[in-house]
């Protein structure tokens, strides 16, 4: 009776560890398993938004490819035609006496549409415009567009930026394309250009006078989605705010992250 | 010997106050009915020692067969509502649970209420751990990630599965293990409860904060 | 005098014709070879015998561009006199055309009378100074800075010395 009673006790704590062990087996499995599944997710998600941002990227670049083709074939071809035109009249010039100031006028107005061109291709070129920062490109684009007298931009900003160049360039194309709504659209006076910087952030203040336009009706309108996508590349932030008295603000906000120690030395050098 | 049968209730004390404390907040629907449950637990096992200890009757057991249909009732009800988003268990559930009374009324005709109900609760067990285990199948199953860490229902199964699967042992040997018991006070079985009871009352408190956290931050 | 013989590769075709336009109009230049490109250009020269003083060269062009063109005539033709002519006026093109070995740098768009007066000084001189193209060299000057920021064992030696 006593063998057979410890044996009994001895049986009952070890089936009971055996089941425990068995039941924690159990519940780790399930654990690991319910955590690799959420790492999986996880990282589909991860995938999803890094193809997202790529598929956003090329996009991007095709359409800066785009506009540089268009740039350039303007420049090229029609740059040639004026350039001829101008060499012709000049030739006209040099062969009568007396010019008459209608040919000189005339000329002159070549030699202007030739620097216009000239220019504007210029602001379409990537290459161009990545020789210069971004204040530098968007002065020279408002000198560009002041001299038309069709509109007059006012542009405040600090001495300088500390964004990388790609971004600078995204931005850039932002403020063009956001500059050409108004020009187009807004029948505007004047456009307020404004750099603010916040403590981690490049907030952008972009404001016309101009008649406004229905935000929610155009929300989805091909140049609001395009700069959407480029502010979304930017991880930045963008609102319209519009009215037809007070003209149309845009609201961009950029959060500043340090610059790399290869941006700092590129900087330097 | 009291000593012996204090831990328990004392745990059951501390799980009920745990309950008191994070489920009387409206938001937490249904887990409130805990609180009840846990009162009448909290009850049963102290009027279940007052009478070995302060009435000094031998045979307490009548009240823990008392108690038996209640404890498969709440369970049976906690398995539905907590597997009902998984899958259709409602019937399964239900006549698990009616198989369990009728096994437990005849246990009681069979060898009497004053009896420990030892094959209703082996029976109930095993009905108990599928449940458990369908539960974890489904939930393994279903495509949203839901971090276990913070969903209370997991952690209310994860301890009825570690108390009844481990407690089937135990109940198959009832007879020898008390007979030891009464012999060599070698309170074996009880020991064995205390640890599962700790498990269960472990988890489900751990459930309970939970609870009162996600439930009360999500309406807020 | 003898009147100078002049080149001209330009891939258009309407330009070229107002550039000859203008040189015969200068009366003391002979165009003497039209091409598209530059590999028009050499089958042209190789074919004909007369080798020009003086080649017009457009940097922007197909097949092969102003540039390459320029290195091929400096070192097969190292007598003529190269100008690279063109709508662009940035700097990458202008340092390049320079170094592919041409005297000047002309503007497509330039006044008749700044064209005739570049093509005598580059006959005279040997090199004309436009003045006319608003090059950015300060912009210039800091990418040539970032383009070599090593200093050669020369110069290193130099500084050692001193």
């Amino acid at each position: 009776m006593e063998e057979k009673d410890s044996y009994i006790v001895y049986t009952v704590i070890v089936a009971s560890c055996i089941f425990f062990i068995v039941a924690l087996f159990i519940f780790f499995y399930i654990r690991l398993f319910i955590e690799r599944k959420k790492r999986f997710a996880e990282e589909k998600i991860n995938m999803q938004q890094a193809f997202s941002q790529m598929l956003l990227q090329s996009q991007i670049e095709t359409q800066e490819e785009t506009i540089a083709q268009l740039g350039k074939e303007l420049h090229d071809n029609v740059g040639q035609l004026l350039s001829s035109t101008k060499m012709l009249l000049g030739i006209t010039e040099r062969a009568i006496d007396n010019p008459p100031e209608t040919l000189l006028t005339a000329e002159e107005t070549i030699s202007k549409a030739i620097n216009e061109l000239r220019n504007l291709s210029k602001s379409l070129s990537k290459e161009w415009l990545q020789q210069f920062d971004l204040i530098e490109n968007l002065q020279a684009e408002i000198i560009r567009l002041n001299s038309s007298k069709i509109i007059n931009i006012h542009f405040s900003h600090p001495e300088k930026l500390v964004i990388d160049k790609d971004r600078q360039m995204i931005l850039f194309r932002i403020l063009q394309e956001s500059i050409q709504n108004t020009l187009k659209h807004a029948d505007a006076k004047n456009i307020f250009i404004d750099f603010l910087f916040t403590k981690n952030s490049l907030q952008i203040v972009f404001k016309d006078d101009g008649k406004g336009f229905d935000t929610a009706a155009k929300a989805n309108g091909i140049g609001i989605m395009n700069i959407k996508h480029r502010i979304k590349l930017l991880n930045g932030s963008i609102e319209w705010l519009s009215s037809s008295t007070n003209g149309t603000i845009i609201n961009i906000g950029l959060p500043l992250n340090k610059p790399s120690n290869e941006e700092g030395n590129h900087r330097i050098s | 010997m009291l000593l012996t049968y204090l831990p328990t209730s004392i745990i059951e004390i501390i799980a009920f106050i745990i309950s008191l404390i994070s489920l009387s907040d409206k938001r937490v629907g249904w887990y409130k009915n805990f609180i009840w449950y846990l009162a009448i637990v909290v009850i049963i096992e102290n009027f279940a020692l007052a009478i070995v200890f302060y009435w000094h009757q031998p045979n307490n057991y009548w009240i823990f067969n008392i108690f038996q249909p209640i404890q498969i009732g709440f369970i049976s009800w906690l398995m539905y509502k907590i597997t009902k988003p998984f899958f259709n268990s409602k019937w399964l559930i239900v006549s698990l649970a009616v198989i369990s009374l009728i096994i437990f009324i005849a246990e009681n005709y069979n060898t009497g209420f004053r009896n420990y109900a030892k094959i209703t609760k082996t029976y109930f067990a095993i009905f108990a751990v599928v449940e458990a285990l369908l539960f974890y199948y489904y939930f393994l199953k279903q495509e949203s990630n839901i971090s276990i860490t913070r969903y209370p229902p997991f952690w209310i199964i994860t301890g009825i599965f570690f108390f009844y699967f481990v407690s089937i042992t135990s109940n198959l040997f009832y007879d020898t293990l008390s007979a030891i018991n009464k012999t060599k006070t070698k309170p074996i079985r009880y020991t064995i409860f205390l640890i599962l009871n700790i498990i269960l009352y472990g988890c489900w408190s751990y459930a309970f904060i939970w609870k009162k956290k996600t439930a009360t931050s999500f309406t807020q | 005098m003898k009147k100078a013989t002049i080149g001209l590769v330009d891939d258009h075709q309407l330009f070229l014709k107002s550039l000859v336009l203008m040189l015969e109009s200068f009366k003391n230049y002979e165009v003497v070879i039209e091409a598209l490109n530059g590999k028009d250009l050499q089958e042209k020269l190789t074919a004909k015998t007369i080798v020009p003083d003086i080649m017009l060269i457009d940097v922007s062009m197909p097949v092969m561009n102003g540039i390459e063109t320029a290195q091929w005539l400096s070192t097969n033709y190292p007598a003529m006199k190269l100008v690279a002519l063109s709508m662009n006026n940035d700097e990458y093109a202008v340092i390049a055309m320079l170094k592919a070995g041409c005297c000047a740098y002309l503007l497509k768009d330039a006044h008749p009378n700044e064209l005739e007066n570049a093509l005598k000084e580059i006959i005279e001189k040997g090199f004309y100074n436009s003045d006319a193209s608003n090059i950015n060299f300060r912009k210039l000057l800091a990418n040539q800075v970032n383009e070599k920021p090593l200093l050669n064992e020369k110069e290193k030696e130099f500084l050692g010395l001193a």
